[in-house]
């Protein structure tokens, strides 16, 4: 009857345009999300106060400890996260304010970022100046503009409760500039003297490559990564973990999402066969 | 079957028992019928049968009830469920489950009775009373006589050696009670059930019964067979009155009794000419509909009446139940939905104005009189009403003690009786002065003396100018009250004409009196007796 | 041409259809991906669409539909209204209103970013998919049967809320009746005093009713019981209260994770056994028989185990491929689709051909308005 069929093609229309609407916002972020990411930012310490210097320590989670830098100032940490071209997850409820994997990791396997990661398996939040020693964030990464020069650090805390969190492992210093500098806080590396060879640094995973130019006092008991020194792409190499959680595969070489097109004809047809049917009954009855 | 030794039964914080020293015996396969006005106690009796009073409603029994030797001070009314089986006023207030099969099944669930014999048992009920095609349908989408039966076969299911109906009758069209009352009658004469019917309406049952009970009111009982209990009783049927009129004896208690004892009265009356009511048919015509559509999604309640009401005339609507007339009254009032047609009261259709102005252009007492009734007191009511209508304080109390004299100021309006409520409600309406008074089944609860005074608050509103349609099943009521009857099916009138005319012939609609004095066109007793005082003996 | 085994229609155990709708929201719990939840969506329409039978009670889907489409637009409302999200597409800037310093963590209005409507959006349609499953469990199955399944020693609960479902319509229309009433009395809609003059005949009318009904049941043998002594009866007791409270505290000691083991397991399966024998033990005083019971049969437990299925596929996708049902919203992404959940979700909609079509001889269509009755237009 006319009236049937009217309002049947309403409902079809309704769940169309709904699902469309679904994911028709995604589509203007299509543009953004076929390229990969930009690799912002500078690899290594910032040589200067012009920047903040941003470490990811993984802990247990595994995966050489990422020291990079965000140049210029930053609006908020989470700025400075974005510019030194780390990436990063956020939670669906809560978007980008709190910080759920960096660099894929922990993987929605264990995590799956709906809302905020419990306490016993998060990513810890820490600041400190250059020279200073870690402290504990107290104001979310987007609520906080770090100072220039200062330093960010992440580091994983599994099992751990809120007064026992681990800072990063790294001292937040930054290597002095190939001329003495009288600083207070103490870099910990000389430049090299001539009759040192270079050592190649060993490029272990896990643990924090050390670069100790042979021969030169090493003053500093803490083991740290001097990453920034003699060998610039070197460093990259070791430390960068690259794009490991990223949503794989979602797009092919056209840019087009195949397994979403193929997810919404599937249920377009469910759809579809759902109404006739509904209609086909209405017509028995 | 039944014993009832020097009872007395007296409601908890009431100031005089409901009924003292009652000693009744009742034996196995009789039809019993307890007869009495508002208010006299039938209800105390039949729940009395069951171990209802006192267990669930509380009281002081004295003396001793049983039941086939099972004593009801000592067992609940559930330990009974075996042997009395009980159908109250409204069934489907009493209806616990969803569809007709599974309410048949309930009692025998409740009584552990084994699968296959509940099974049985279905079958057999849905036979015995003829409802086998509606064995799925949910119990809130049948008639009136449909759900009275199904209550009925719930109750028979299990068996029962008794069988307790609290006025079956009441809201059934004329046709839906004659079956409902065949049926029992069956269930007397073949199956041996012991049955005790509590009616208004005797007219319907009283040829049934075996034995009358009635109660006066003034907690005795007077208990013998009809005929002898008749005799001299202030609630009769208008058989009985004729009879007692024309000095028949034995009084005769079914229609064809009676005509085999009215040859003579019919000689006598031959001729005279049955005294008309002024007035009726000439008064100007306050409320004019033309082709009045009515329609509650696919299903058309009324399909295009026209209908004229003139001052001074009481106008019966008449039809089955689902013929539409309820509609048709909500629809001319303006406060019910209207598809279609006109409806005009002196040149303004009530539709269209506010539900103050519609008030005072068309009044409406509703079948549920106690829908319009929420305040505490009955002074309470009348105030409120006064203010609703505009008028001066005092007018609506002043009305009520017209319409029914005696009605205390602080009582609740839940706790008067029907003809009571009925006033009350008819008061409120009243006072907003509409010319057209619109009344839906008003004497469902009335016993005959309420009948009769009601019927002459009709005649009294017709007689100050008003127009009157009153909807009822009530055959002898319209034969009391109406000038003019409409006869509606399916949504359509299908008769219009005097009372007289209309009644008369009508195998469903003819009163008792017009079923003897056939084919005279005699309607009531008190025309009888006009007639026979003018005519010389 | 094989052609499957003819079926009679007929209503399965209303069980059977509660588990497979239970099934599929578990499987709509472990995920957000839209595609997956609106498929789950689809396959719960689409059964109910071809199982539903006629019955009045069976109706009311749509009303659930219509339930979950609010509960999306209210989260993504509410997400526009309180930002606090960050994301890079931002798609409308409302002016931003601020609070004042004790509020400071709240914000309103502001950007308004894809990537946070996209967060309410998946949130609510997670919420909603759950909703819709268990309206179709309702359209589905009859729920006053299901009370009738339940054992012998909650009758008396089931019952009071099988009459508690017949009431309700009963009230809407005595509601109904008494509001049309009210315009007779030409009064005016003046809020709490309307009211008055509404629930108070409605409250008394439902007294009346409920009193007719009560003394109906006693009458017929409603809550019979066989004799007990009174040792049972305290035994009965505390077994079942016994019972009911191992089973709330070996509930938490499994959700806490810092409590010792043995409040945990041990306690709920302890509690679990305790409360079934005292169940059992008080079933058996109350004598009462059924009436064409449902019985779970090999259609039943089919169509329960393909709703079981879908949650188990679900839960194995999870330990293999769990990307798949999270999609990651920072950074944007398009929700991916794989064939393990898309083919454990189309598992839940083989009952839209294997169970055994309704049976078609319920009236519905009345028999026109009853004088006696108001009929709602």
């Amino acid at each position: 009857m006319r009236r049937g069929r009217g309002r049947w093609g309403r409902a079809a229309t309704a769940v169309l345009v709904s699902v469309g609407a679904m994911l028709a916002p995604t589509a203007p972020a299509a543009a953004g999300m076929v390229s990969a990411p930009r690799l912002t930012g500078k690899a290594g310490y910032c040589p200067d106060a012009n920047g903040v210097t941003v470490v990811i320590d993984f802990q247990e989670l595994g995966g050489a400890t990422i020291v990079r830098c965000a140049v210029g100032d930053q609006a908020t940490g989470l700025a400075a996260l974005k510019n030194a071209g780390i990436s990063i997850t956020g939670t669906s409820r809560w978007g980008e304010a709190f910080i759920c994997r960096i660099e894929g990791k922990p993987t929605a396997a264990t995590e799956p970022c709906i809302d905020t990661p419990p306490t016993t398996a998060y990513w810890s939040y820490w600041h400190a100046p250059n020279g200073g020693t870690w402290t504990y964030s107290q104001v979310g990464v987007m609520n906080r503009k770090p100072p220039l020069g200062s330093f960010e650090g992440w580091s994983f805390s599994l099992n751990k409760t809120a007064s026992t969190a681990p800072p990063p492992r790294i001292a937040p210093v930054r290597p002095a500039a190939p001329k003495p500098s009288a600083a207070p806080s103490t870099v910990r590396s000389k430049p090299p003297k001539p009759l040192s060879k270079p050592t190649p640094p060993p490029a272990t995973a896990g643990s924090p490559a050390v670069t100790q130019p042979a021969g030169s006092p090493t003053a500093n008991p803490t083991a740290a990564t001097d990453t920034a020194s003699a060998l610039p792409g070197s460093a990259d190499a070791t430390t960068w973990t690259g794009d490991v959680g990223r949503a794989a595969g979602t797009t092919d070489d056209r840019g087009l999402p195949v397994a979403t097109l193929v997810g919404v004809g599937v249920l377009g047809a469910v759809t579809a066969g759902g109404l006739l049917t509904a209609r086909r009954r209405r017509a028995l009855d | 079957m039944i014993e009832f030794s020097d009872v007395t039964m007296t409601y908890p914080d009431a100031p005089a028992p409901a009924i003292a020293g009652l000693t009744l015996h009742i034996p196995e396969g009789e039809l019993c019928l307890v007869a009495g006005r508002t208010g006299a106690g039938k209800s105390t009796l039949l729940r009395a049968i069951n171990g209802l009073f006192p267990h669930f409603t509380g009281g002081r029994l004295q003396g001793r009830v049983t039941v086939a030797g099972r004593d009801t001070r000592a067992h609940h009314p559930r330990e009974f469920a075996d042997l009395v089986g009980v159908v109250g006023q409204d069934p489907l207030a009493g209806f616990a489950t969803d569809t007709v099969e599974e309410e048949l099944a309930y009692g025998m669930e409740q009584l552990a009775v084994p699968g296959p014999v509940m099974r049985k048992r279905v079958e057999e009920t849905l036979d015995l009373l003829g409802i086998a095609e509606l064995r799925r349908r949910p119990l809130r989408t049948l008639s009136g006589g449909q759900q009275q039966r199904v209550a009925i076969g719930a109750a028979l299911t299990a068996h029962p050696k008794v069988l307790v109906l609290d006025e079956p009758t009441s809201s059934l069209d004329p046709t839906a009670a004659e079956e409902v009352l065949a049926t029992i009658a069956r269930l007397v004469h073949d199956l041996g059930v012991t049955v005790v019917v509590a009616e208004h309406r005797l007219e319907r049952v009283v040829q049934y019964a075996d034995r009358l009970i009635y109660l006066p009111g003034d907690a005795r009982a007077v208990i013998g067979t009809p005929a002898e209990v008749l005799a001299d009783s202030v609630v009769a049927p208008p058989l009985v009155e004729l009879g007692r009129l024309a000095g028949w004896a034995p009084l005769p208690m079914s229609v064809r009794d009676a005509r085999r004892l009215a040859a003579p009265l019919r000689a006598r009356l031959a001729g005279v000419e049955p005294l008309s009511r002024p007035g009726a048919g000439d008064g100007a015509v306050l409320l004019r509909a033309r082709q009045v559509v009515v329609r509650y999604g696919t299903v058309v309640a009324v399909r295009g009446v026209d209908l004229d009401l003139r001052a001074g005339s009481v106008t019966a609507l008449m039809g089955r139940n689902g013929s539409g007339k309820s509609s048709l009254l909500w629809a001319l009032q303006g406060s019910g939905p209207r598809q279609g047609g006109r409806v005009d009261v002196n040149g303004v259709d009530p539709q269209r104005r506010s539900a103050r102005e519609a008030r005072r252009l068309v009044g409406l007492v509703p079948q549920t009189a106690s829908d319009l009734l929420y305040l505490e007191t009955v002074d309470a009511e009348c105030a409120q009403a006064d203010r609703e209508s505009d008028s001066p304080a005092g007018a609506c109390r002043a009305l009520l003690d017209e319409l029914m004299p005696g009605i205390p100021d602080g009582h609740h309006p839940r706790d008067l009786s029907e003809g009571q409520k009925l006033a009350l409600a008819l008061a409120i309406q009243l006072v907003a002065a509409p010319p057209v008074v619109l009344l839906d089944e008003p004497t469902r609860g009335l016993d005959y003396p309420g009948k009769r005074i009601f019927a002459r608050v009709v005649r009294e509103l017709a007689a100050a100018d008003r127009a009157v349609v009153v909807a009822t099943h009530d055959v002898e009521f319209v034969a009391a009250a109406a000038d003019r009857v409409v006869v509606m099916a399916d949504g359509e009138i299908v008769a219009d004409g005097p009372t007289a005319d209309v009644v008369v012939a009508s195998p469903a609609f003819a009163p008792q009196v017009a079923k003897v004095l056939d084919p005279l066109p005699w309607l009531t007793v008190d025309q009888v007796a006009d007639a026979l005082s003018r005519v010389p003996a | 041409m094989w052609r499957p085994p003819t079926r009679l229609p007929r209503s399965l155990h209303p069980g059977a259809w509660w588990l497979w709708a239970l099934g599929l929201a578990t499987a709509a719990t472990r995920t957000t991906n839209p595609l997956l939840l609106a498929l789950i969506l689809a396959v719960a329409a689409c059964v109910v669409v071809a199982r539903r039978s006629d019955a009045p009670w069976a109706l009311g889907f749509r009303l659930y539909l219509w339930l979950g489409a609010i509960i999306v637009v209210s989260r993504v409302v509410f997400r526009i209204v309180f930002g606090g999200g960050e994301g890079d597409h931002v798609l409308f800037t409302l002016p931003h209103v601020p609070l004042p310093e004790w509020a400071a963590g709240i914000r309103l209005f502001g950007p308004v970013a894809v990537e946070h409507l996209l967060g309410g959006a998946y949130d609510g349609l997670r919420l909603a998919t759950m909703v819709v499953c268990l309206g179709a469990a309702n359209a589905l199955a009859n729920p006053k049967r299901l009370l009738r399944a339940v054992p012998g020693a909650l009758y008396q609960i089931g019952t009071a809320v099988v009459v508690a479902l017949s009431v309700a319509p009963q009230l809407v229309e005595s509601v109904l009746r008494v509001r049309r009433a009210r315009r007779l009395r030409g009064a005016r809609h003046e809020g709490v005093r309307a009211l008055r003059g509404i629930v108070i005949p409605v409250l008394e009318d439902a007294l009346d009713r409920s009193l007719a009904l009560a003394a109906a049941m006693d009458s017929r043998g409603y809550g019979r019981r066989g004799p007990q002594s009174a040792r049972m009866h305290a035994i009965t007791g505390v077994l079942v209260v016994g019972g009911l409270a191992g089973v709330c505290v070996g509930l938490y000691g499994l959700l806490d994770a810092t409590a010792p083991r043995y409040l945990g397991l041990p306690m709920l399966s302890a509690g679990l056994a305790a409360a079934a024998s005292g169940f059992t033990l008080s079933g058996r005083r109350v004598l009462r028989s059924v009436y064409r019971p449902d019985r779970f049969g090999a259609a039943e437990l089919m169509v329960a185990g393909c709703g079981l299925a879908t949650a188990a596929g679900l839960y194995l996708t999870m330990r293999v491929d769990p990307a798949n049902l999270y999609p990651s919203l920072s950074p944007l992404a398009w929700p991916p689709f794989a064939p393990l959940p898309a083919i454990a979700i189309l598992t839940g909609l083989l009952p839209a051909w294997l169970a055994p079509p309704p049976p078609k001889d319920t009236e519905v269509t009345p028999t026109g308005p009853r004088d006696d009755a108001v009929v709602i237009g």
